[in-house]
């Protein structure tokens, strides 16, 4: 952030001094005598520089995202995909017959209460523990990180596997447990993975469980910023914990939240490898998500056009989810770097 | 001035009282902050301790006996039952070969660029700074379809290039961040000595820059390699022959075979997941603080 002052100088307004200075965030002070009038073998470099990278991220974005709206555009079923040719442009036929179709709605709205149920669960949970941590000593901070941390670095493959294990409704740990607790039966046929809604519930708590440290560890590194003398004054002001706590931690962890709950919202969106190691989508398709209701519709299913809608459907929401912030991003990006 | 030391004074008193106050709570609120830190501890870790205590265990204790915190007997069985499943020696070569081309190429890209951003001032610099955190907004699961069908178009499918390119597009974004940070904290009068000295602008990029930034070198690599590691989403929908299928394939291979073998299977999720932890362990300092830099910074 300390950069924006001096790097405002630069852009759009003064064309010329752009070409090839090496960048001095230090100041604003004159180019050197150098930096005027370099060859232009120099003022390529970045570029060049640039071009390795830049080819792998267009390709695997810019390209696929072009073909992607091509694709939901035309009838591309079996028979075009073996033989390699004759997809037709069939305007909005697709997305007509997706938004017809019954089980595309339930999938849509599951995709969403999911995303909001585990993010809200996710960001309360993780300002509950930074919140704890702050009042932990030094050691036992260090160990409750550490432990964060190693459900935060468990690969989504393992954790589904391990998950899969501790929920078998024969030996598994969870049903055992709950059955001494006489809570819930999830034994034989009351097994998690004969139920949609078990199942999602299930894929809840793993999800929350593996994206509760990263929002804590952030949201604490947030906490540490905050100036003691503001709860300080507060007091002297007479504002007790609670009062402290919205008026003070609140708002001053408002950029981090913001920040937090956007990435959670884009990394819960593209809940797949869980789901489909889990459960593979099912009972009966009963946990479909979009990401993996777009798999079976194409690569299993070979209906690529209707595939590609539904990608379609995933990418506007979560640009819609995100909006406010790449706006933000964009906007500073104007005026930073 | 009584009147008026007095009131500071007493104010001065519990407002100190207060202070320590803030940073620890009071007694029964601490025992409660002890005892939800214990509970998040142990919810956080008893997943992958339970991995392992499983792939310790004897089939015969996992399948009928009752479950205890600590096995009661303990055997390497499971270890070399899951080793010894069809493809381990295979999967591990493909996923070494995958992971490692991609850290490769992820550090030479992403130096390159990291320099690019970092060193010059240049039209589009800024838009591809944004662009770059731009991409990561997207949700990659939702390109498996064209990707998959211009691969098939350039009879790209079922090749480990393919996925590496997949697999350095991953880690790209948040490496170039990363290392143009690192590479921004350090300042231009080094590489200008080491020119005025007859290096090149390159030849000071390679000589003078590169060993300086060494720590983030390793710390996006590392960040590399997990994501190669792991990813499971584009080698199902890439790789077609069980032969070319990676760790994570294997892993959960095992799931839909007739009677799971539980203990083989942590035995395998164990070989598969601890060294991504300890990796992990190892670097999550520079990975956290450059995650929310990154995000935070635009």
């Amino acid at each position: 952030m300390g950069a924006v002052g001096t790097t405002k100088l630069t852009p759009r307004r003064r064309p010329r001094s752009r070409a090839n200075r090496p960048d001095r965030t230090s100041g604003g002070g004159p180019p050197g005598p150098a930096a005027r009038g370099r060859r232009p073998a120099l003022r390529a470099m970045p570029y060049l520089l640039l071009v390795p990278s830049l080819v792998v991220l267009v390709g695997l974005m810019g390209y696929p995202l072009v073909r992607l709206v091509v694709l939901s555009f035309q009838h591309y079923g079996r028979r075009e995909f073996l033989i390699r040719q004759g997809a037709t442009w069939t305007g909005l036929a697709n997305y007509r017959m997706l938004f017809a179709d019954s089980q595309f709605w339930s999938v849509a709205v599951r995709t969403i209460v999911l995303t909001a149920v585990i993010v809200a669960l996710t960001v309360l949970l993780a300002l509950l523990v930074a919140l704890v941590m702050q009042r932990l000593d030094r050691v036992s901070r260090t160990v409750v990180s550490l432990g964060l941390m190693v459900s935060w670095a468990t690969p989504a493959v393992s954790s589904a596997t391990i998950f899969k294990w501790m929920l078998d409704s024969r030996s598994g740990i969870i049903p055992k447990i709950l059955n001494q607790l006489h809570l819930v039966d999830l034994t034989g046929d009351n097994s998690v993975f004969l139920s949609g809604f078990k199942t999602l519930a299930s894929v809840t708590a793993m999800v929350v469980w593996q994206s509760v440290p990263f929002v804590a560890l952030t949201l604490f590194a947030g906490l540490t910023q905050i100036s003691r003398d503001l709860y300080e004054a507060a007091r002297v002001d007479g504002a007790g914990p609670w009062r402290s706590f919205t008026s003070i931690t609140m708002p001053m962890l408002r950029p981090i939240f913001a920040l937090v709950i956007v990435l959670s919202v884009i990394w819960d969106l593209r809940l797949f490898t869980q789901v489909y190691i889990f459960n593979q989508g099912g009972p009966d398709q009963q946990s479909y998500l979009l990401g993996v209701y777009s798999y079976f519709a194409s690569i299993v299913g070979l209906r690529f056009g209707q595939g590609a809608a539904i990608a379609i459907v995933l990418i506007v929401m979560a640009l819609i989810g995100t909006a406010y912030y790449i706006r933000r991003l964009v906007r500073s990006g104007e005026a930073t770097a | 001035m009584a009147t008026l030391t007095a009131p500071t004074r007493a104010r001065a008193v519990p407002g100190h009282r207060r202070r320590a106050a803030v940073s620890r709570g009071r007694l029964p609120g601490r025992v409660l902050a002890y005892a939800f830190a214990l509970v998040t501890f142990g919810l956080s870790v008893f997943p992958v301790y339970w991995m392992v205590r499983t792939a310790l265990e004897p089939t015969a204790d996992i399948n009928h006996g009752t479950p205890t915190l600590l096995p009661t007997n303990v055997t390497g069985r499971n270890f070399v039952n899951a080793v010894h499943q069809r493809n381990f020696p295979t999967d591990l070569r493909n996923s070494l070969l995958v992971s490692l081309s991609t850290v490769v190429l992820t550090l030479l890209l992403g130096f390159l660029a990291a320099a690019a951003l970092a060193r010059f001032r240049f039209r589009g610099r800024s838009l591809y700074l944004v662009g770059l955190l731009v991409v990561q907004m997207i949700p990659l699961e939702a390109l498996i379809v064209p990707v998959y069908l211009s691969l098939r178009d350039i009879n790209g499918l079922d090749q480990f290039p393919s996925l590496i390119v997949v697999y350095l597009f991953f880690s790209l974004p948040f490496s170039i961040w990363m290392l143009r940070s690192f590479i921004v904290s350090i300042p231009d009068e080094l590489e200008e000595q080491a020119m005025v000295d007859g290096c090149s602008r390159m030849g000071a990029f390679l000589r003078v820059l590169l060993p300086l930034i060494s720590p983030g070198l390793v710390a996006v690599a590392v960040y590399a390699f997990i994501q190669a590691w792991s990813e499971f989403v584009f080698v199902l929908v890439i790789m077609q022959h069980s032969d070319h299928y990676t760790l994570p394939r294997w892993v959960a291979g095992f799931q839909t075979s007739k009677g799971i073998d539980w203990g083989a299977q942590m035995a395998g999720s164990a070989l598969f997941t601890l060294p991504v932890i300890v990796f992990f362990l190892f670097v999550q300092r520079r990975i956290t603080t450059g995650l929310a830099a990154g995000a935070v910074k635009g």
